[in-house]
């Protein structure tokens, strides 16, 4: 079974921390059992995520924070993003026809996409002006 | 600045650019720069080598689907080679490989540039 944790990490809302970002969640899927391949989808969701707030929930204002909390339990890696930006839930968005978007050529729009894709579930809550987006990713049955 | 970096060199027809680092929202900018320049010396048969990628995020992805529409009508291709696994797996999680064509090794791709200028 893998080993049991909690992390946290609180980040400016800069384009810039998103590297500091992937390295936290990268050592803690790396530590929780994830090969590779799948270590990079939930760094991959959890980067689109806190992206997608700098940019658009806060609306590129840097002054602001971002909350990170990184749980496991059994098969469970969960990552929770807190912030007071705009609110917006990401399980309602769109997702494009990627077959009509490759002919089109377009570009942008596939952040929500990926994270939709990439990991098992989604919540999403918003209360008291902050919003608080939780991640998960089990770790495949061997 | 996370680290990020894009190289040119020159092989045959090819220009190859050689990337490495973390690939993102903050860095992508950099590669946009790369592929304008060698658009505007007329220089379109681009093929990109991930070899040292260590990640790509959609930002990244983005800046090659930017370009491709260019760089196809002046007569050229953008091109990938040695991909690391853990990206590939997002290019054909998305369909790229249909837009897109992506080879194990650099000299194939330089090869298929090679024979369609001369075909």
């Amino acid at each position: 079974m893998a080993e049991e944790f909690r992390a946290e990490l609180t980040i400016q809302s800069s384009i810039d921390q998103l590297e500091k970002i992937r390295g936290f969640v990268s050592q803690a899927a790396e530590a929780f059992g994830f090969e590779e391949c799948e270590g990079y989808k939930i760094v991959m969701a959890v980067d689109e995520a806190c992206s997608n707030i700098i940019r658009h929930g806060y609306g590129k204002n840097s002054n602001e924070k971002l909350h990170i909390v990184i749980q496991t339990t059994d098969n469970r890696f969960i990552v929770t993003v807190n912030d007071r930006g705009k609110c917006y839930d990401l399980r309602t968005h769109p997702l494009p026809d990627m077959e009509a978007y490759l002919t089109a050529k377009k570009s942008g729009g596939l952040g929500i996409k990926l994270i939709r894709s990439l990991v098992d579930e989604i919540q999403y809550e918003q209360s008291n002006g902050e919003n608080k987006l939780v991640l998960t990713k089990r770790l495949p049955s061997r | 600045m996370a680290s990020f970096n894009a190289s040119i060199r020159e092989s045959g027809t090819a220009n190859i650019i050689d990337i490495s680092g973390d690939l993102d929202a903050h860095t992508s900018i950099e590669l946009e720069r790369v592929i304008q320049g060698l658009i505007d010396k007329g220089r379109t048969n681009i093929i990109v080598n991930f070899s040292k990628l260590n990640y790509i995020s959609s930002a990244g992805l983005g800046v090659f689907m930017s370009f491709i529409d260019e760089v196809r009508s002046k007569g050229g291709d953008i091109k990938f080679t040695n991909m690391p696994n853990k990206i590939f797996q997002i290019f054909d999680l998305l369909g790229f490989p249909l837009l897109y064509e992506i080879y194990d090794d650099e000299h194939k791709a330089v090869e298929k540039f090679q024979t369609t200028a001369s075909s």
